[in-house]
């Protein structure tokens, strides 16, 4: 089974064609929207994946060999996301179902997130980070579910540290050589400064933190600010974890989502995991933040059970949680 | 003096011991490797001082909770009574438990949580790990996250948090255990038990896709 995934619910559109047998993914092309000044502005993304979506499709393809008549089915991912870039993807989805006579599959983006991580590092049953710029959430499989077990109360972990350098000027761009402009910035910090540090249970507040540090910034060295806003952050994350390792017993983690990425957080990850004895799994870098491939992949999975999704059916969804999603597949 | 480990929690190791010839549990916060040591000593001492106050202050308000015996903040360290009993969360994974039993357990969880909160205390870690049955009696440990609150907010978390706990270790049998908890918290805490158990939902909507943070009001109405 060849299936072609299509993801668009932020910056990125991206397009990924894999199969059911090794080596699964056969290409993963994807072009990311980056606004010359301030956030992503819904409408001006949308028009930018609606302008590069033909391309994209059509490397893919060539990048992997296949054409359009030997894929199987088209998925596609419906949420969460924002409403007009998805509705993008959805409806070059559904196109490409209609001219080619093909199944659709509406994927959950974070399902996504999860299932490509797993394929890759091989994790079996791990306690999952899913961290980026819309999401914050510590996950374990329990039956046919992903359940949640933690968090954010407020926003995203990325989400806080994108706004942070959009509103000191560092950015955008965002990730400057596969480094996040916070912990370009945070090389030069040398004291630490108190700030709100909200852990409740196994869930995170990152609000307090965020207005917190852009009033730190006023009486304070911005390298300082931003090394000690990065450590309170990922040490918040880290605690909270701890507790769901502590409440669930995993032997593995897995990182997953764009997030992932940092290499500081990869290094206190390493250190908790060690006093733990648990794996520490982290998705690499082509497949951390948004792609095509995930979609397929996910979108594979849930089509090898047979569960397509009718055009009629295939709304977009803003606020698609992960553990709405019941899981057909091991 | 013998110790042995008995658990070993997210931020703190616990020890079975014996202090003045009584059975008690030696609480000890760990320094986090991961943490600058600066922010991880600011951490472990505000967190080990204010869990022995807020534990005497649940004392007060009529909820069963472990004596402290000894508080050594420069150790990071709590000496507290030993509880004889089971948590919840080892109660709860025998199967076919009765129905009646679930609903009278949630019920007293209900109580518990109302009198903290009717006394302005939040518990801020509300899981069946922390919630230990002995005999009759339900006793309620682990005040490490916990603070003073009347902060619909800050309430409506501790409700969240512990129905969480419940969906994501005990599916099969959280509506149940819920059920009888809303019944009880409701009529204990009176007017702004509503409120609260509203802001419940309204805590589960969020957390997802926030893409700016000056809309982040819109999305909490």
């Amino acid at each position: 089974m060849i299936v072609l995934g299509i993801e668009s619910t932020a910056h990125t559109f991206g397009v990924g064609i894999v199969k059911d047998s090794p080596p699964y993914i056969l290409s993963n092309i994807r072009r990311t929207f980056i606004p010359k000044e301030g956030g992503m502005r819904p409408g001006e993304v949308a028009r930018h994946h609606a302008e590069v979506a033909p391309g994209v499709v059509r490397e893919a393809l060539e990048k992997a060999g296949v054409s359009i008549r030997q894929v199987d089915a088209i998925a596609v991912s419906l949420g969460p996301g924002l409403g007009p870039v998805l509705r993008i993807g959805a409806t070059v989805a559904r196109a490409l179902a209609l001219k080619y006579a093909k199944p659709l599959v509406g994927v959950n983006h974070g399902i996504g997130h999860i299932e490509i991580g797993r394929l890759i590092t091989g994790s079996r049953d791990p306690l999952i980070l899913y961290i980026s710029g819309g999401n914050t959430v510590i996950s374990t499989r329990v039956g046919n579910r992903y359940r949640i077990f933690g968090e954010t109360l407020d926003i995203a972990l990325g989400n806080m540290m994108d706004v942070f350098v959009r509103e000191v000027g560092l950015a955008p761009p965002y990730v400057v050589n596969g480094k996040h402009q916070i912990d370009l910035c945070a090389e030069g910090g040398k004291k630490f400064l108190n700030l709100p540090y909200v852990v409740k249970g196994q869930d995170m507040s990152f609000s307090g933190l965020l207005s917190a540090a852009l009033r730190e910034t006023k009486n304070n060295d911005l390298h300082d600010v931003c090394l000690s806003l990065r450590e309170v952050a990922f040490d918040m994350m880290l605690e909270a974890t701890e507790r769901a390792l502590a409440l669930t017993s995993k032997s593995e983690i897995l990182v997953v989502g764009g997030v992932a990425a940092s290499g500081s957080l990869k290094e206190k990850l390493e250190e908790m995991t060690l006093d733990w004895g648990v794996k520490l799994s982290v998705v690499p870098q082509e497949f951390a933040g948004d792609n095509g491939a995930m979609i397929a992949y996910a979108g594979l999975l849930q089509a090898s059970k047979g569960a397509y999704t009718e055009l009629s059916e295939s709304k977009v969804r803003q606020r698609w949680r992960i553990d709405e999603v019941e899981l057909l597949w091991e | 003096m013998g110790m042995t480990l008995l658990k070993r929690g997210a931020e703190s190791d616990i020890y079975l011991g014996s202090f003045m010839g009584m059975k008690a549990v030696f609480k000890k916060r760990r320094a986090k490797r991961y943490r600058l040591p600066e922010l991880d000593e600011r951490v472990n001492r505000e967190r080990t001082i204010s869990e022995a106050r807020l534990i005497y202050a649940a004392l007060i308000s009529g909820v069963s909770v472990p004596a402290v015996l000894l508080l050594d903040p420069p150790n990071y360290l709590i000496v507290m009574e030993y509880i004889e009993g089971t948590t919840v969360k080892d109660l709860l994974q025998a199967e076919n438990l009765p129905v009646e039993f679930l609903r009278e357990l949630g019920k007293k969880i209900g109580e518990t949580a109302a009198r903290l909160h009717t006394s302005g205390i939040y518990h801020g870690d509300l899981t069946t790990s922390n919630l230990i049955l002995s005999g009759e009696d339900l006793f309620l440990v682990d005040f490490g996250l916990a603070g003073r609150s009347n902060d619909i907010e800050d309430l409506g978390v501790d409700i969240h948090v512990f129905l969480r706990s419940l969906e994501s270790v005990h599916p099969k049998v959280g509506g149940v255990i819920y059920g009888g908890f809303k019944e009880v918290y409701a009529r204990e805490l009176g007017d702004r038990a509503k409120e609260v158990l509203n802001r419940v939902k309204d805590i589960r909507r969020r957390g997802r896709y926030v893409e700016e943070r000056r809309n982040s009001a819109s999305h909490r109405k």
